[in-house]
């Protein structure tokens, strides 16, 4: 180990200009890379949690229900397939006086909810949650039988609804039979701890923006989803079909157009560097090697082993990798931040600018065991007749 | 000692074959100084290239010090090339950028040994090829006769057994040669075995005994009397 610092140190003195140069040049496009790579990864994963938070509530018609009971008999399991599964459910609320409201999502404790507020059909899951919570109750009681419901205070002021007071559940279906429910009590959502409403997934929509032509559950599966971006576009198909026209208007249809020719020219763009990179580090570093074997020949004649060459410019190229690395993750991350600055401003979507530490440890631990490899063969190749010939050429 | 059996080297194969060194067997004790002789392409450069495993035999063996030489494999082969032989060459193969010290250091350095110790070994080797003064310069700059001591000085370093010299004055004058000369002569004094290329017969009567290669064969071995 000693005698390879030792030589190292000489090579690094003799070397100075060679060793810059080739830290330049790879400076140059190993920042290319880390800068595209670390873009395409903030980019895509950007773009998914933009799509989860924004799309996820309107994709794939999964259920088409005709009467309240069918929703109550969709099982929690069915209805959180993947870890992020939501539901939005739209019904038709109304008084004795014909007054009526729509409510806009179901969730897994079988809650209808509103813009006002939650709708409580009594379930087994509920019941137990709920008889604890007293102290939510504006009036009367938690609902514990048949055809009973709870309400929030603000849907009952909107209703004008009592307890004892009788409201109709439409299905948007108009074949789909109307189920009355009897207000069982009035609560209030405040003190309620946020699990007995699950985690309050309003999406709240103007109601009449709904144009559901019958009570639809959406349902979207996120895993399957992010398989591609076309699956995105898929659902989005599969919503005009079915005659959802709610989120065809998003601005996320357009953004595709922008987002597939980005992503393709980043994942050919990393690609592309990459290669560049491995074929100049290849050149550049038999270069180094071809220059020195004259030093090389000598040194083995004095009784070097191949080890000892080897570790002396592997020592030196891991060294200026090193070097090089860190500077160029100090490129990529400004790259990254002022990529991610210009979507923000020319496609009017803003990312998290995030740096991995996955990128540069990778793309040095790549070049290192590549060099290491590329040693090891022309080491090889450098045996006790090549020595002879040296000799001879001086 | 080494022995030489059936020694034989050949480059290219079939219609191009050649046999550079054909067939020798040799023996050359402790302590001898050999020169060994011949015209040009008569195979004693790669005859020494054998000995010193800078080439690879095709036919035959030789043992150095009884261990089998084309047996030799890494960290071994490097041990015998730093510790059982000191190489001269015609070119002096010298690193230009080092500086002398630097340079001679070098198979001390090769054999794990670092400081003072180091010091100590090559101001004495420089000492004994009269280059103490010359001791920070880089061998780049040094004359023909200069470099080709530091040369010296270098194989001597480890204090080996053997020291082979191909043509060590090919590319010196008279003056320097003679110099040269004189501290191989010194060498063999040591006790040193010394194998010496030379086409110049001034030089070859120098040496104990007179090995005379043509066509890769030995056609003569004979002691030298003129050796004084
Ligand atoms: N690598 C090689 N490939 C093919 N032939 C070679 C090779 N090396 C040497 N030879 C041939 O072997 C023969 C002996 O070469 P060698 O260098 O040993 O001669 P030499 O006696 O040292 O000559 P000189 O006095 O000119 O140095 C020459 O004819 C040469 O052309
Ligand atoms: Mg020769």
């Amino acid at each position: 180990m000693k005698r390879i610092l030792y030589f190292i140190k000489t090579e690094v003195r003799l070397l100075k200009k060679s060793i810059i140069i080739i830290a330049l040049i790879l400076t140059v496009f190993l920042s290319a890379f880390m800068g595209a790579l670390s873009v395409r990864m903030d980019f895509v994963n950007g773009f998914y949690s933009y799509l989860d938070e924004n799309f996820s509530s309107y994709v794939i018609v999964a259920y088409r229900l005709k009467t309240i009971d069918d929703l109550m008999k969709i099982s929690p399991d069915e209805l959180y397939l993947n870890n992020k599964t939501w539901l939005t459910c739209a019904v038709t609320l109304e008084n004795a006086e014909g007054q009526a409201m729509e409510t806009t999502d179901i969730s897994e404790n079988a809650g209808l909810y509103s813009d006002l507020g939650a709708i409580l059909v009594l379930n087994d899951k509920t019941k137990s949650k709920l008889d604890s919570a007293s102290d939510a109750l504006v009036s009367g009681q938690w609902n514990s039988g048949e055809r009973q419901i709870c309400v929030d205070k603000k849907v009952a002021e909107f209703l004008s609804l009592a307890v004892g007071d009788t409201v109709s559940i439409i299905p948007k279906e108009p074949s789909a039979p109307q189920l009355s429910y009897v207000v069982s009590g009035i609560f209030d959502r405040e003190p309620l701890k946020e699990d007995y409403f699950f985690n309050f997934y309003y999406y709240i929509t103007e109601s009449n923006e709904f144009e559901f032509s019958n009570a639809r559950m959406v349902y979207y599966d996120a895993r399957s989803a992010h398989a591609s971006f076309s699956k995105y576009e898929d659902t989005l198909g599969s919503l005009s079909v079915t005659g959802l026209k709610y989120p065809l208007s998003s601005p996320i249809t357009d953004y595709f157009r922008n987002i597939m020719p980005i992503k393709l020219t980043l994942d050919v763009a990393v690609a592309l560097f990459f290669a560049v990179m491995v074929v100049i580090v290849y050149t550049l570093m038999t270069m180094f090697y071809r220059q020195r074997k004259p030093f090389i020949c000598r040194l083995k004649l004095l009784g070097a082993g191949s080890g000892t060459v080897f570790g002396i410019y592997f020592g030196i190229a891991v060294a200026i990798f090193l070097v090089v690395t860190l500077i160029s993750s100090g490129f990529g991350v400004l790259f990254n931040i002022y990529f991610m600055h210009l979507c923000e401003t020319v496609f009017e979507l803003s990312f998290r600018t995030t740096f991995s530490a996955v990128v540069p440890l990778l793309s040095f631990a790549v070049l290192t065991a590549f060099t290491a490899l590329m040693f090891a063969l022309s080491g090889r190749r450098i045996r006790s007749d090549i020595i002879a010939q040296e000799v001879k050429a001086e | 000692m080494i022995n030489l059996r059936g020694v034989t080297k050949i480059y290219g194969s079939g219609q191009t074959e050649f046999r550079a060194v054909d067939d020798i067997t040799l023996d050359i004790s402790d302590g001898e100084f050999v020169a060994i002789v011949g015209k040009s392409g008569s195979g004693k450069s790669t005859l020494l290239n054998l000995i010193g495993t800078l080439d690879s035999i095709s036919v035959g063996s030789i043992t150095v010090d009884g261990e089998e030489i084309g047996s030799l494999k890494g960290k071994e082969l490097a041990r015998f090339r730093n510790q059982k032989i000191g190489f001269v060459f015609q070119n002096f193969y010298l690193e230009p950028e080092y500086t002398v010290r630097e340079c001679v250091e070098i198979p001390l350095i090769l054999a794990g040994s670092f400081g003072k110790e180091n010091t100590e070994k090559v101001d004495k080797a420089l000492k004994l090829v009269d280059l103490s003064d010359k001791m920070k310069s880089k061998t780049k700059t040094l004359s023909g006769g200069e470099q080709q001591r530091v040369a010296i000085a270098r194989a001597i370093i480890n204090d080996p057994h053997f020291i082979l010299a191909d043509e060590p004055c090919g590319n010196l004058d008279g003056k320097n040669s003679e110099n040269i000369m004189n501290i191989f002569k010194n060498l063999h004094a040591q006790g040193r075995t010394i194998l010496m290329v030379t086409h110049d017969e001034q030089d070859a009567h120098m040496a104990q005994r007179i090995v005379t290669l043509a066509d890769g064969r030995v056609i003569s071995d004979e002691k030298n009397t003129l050796f004084y």
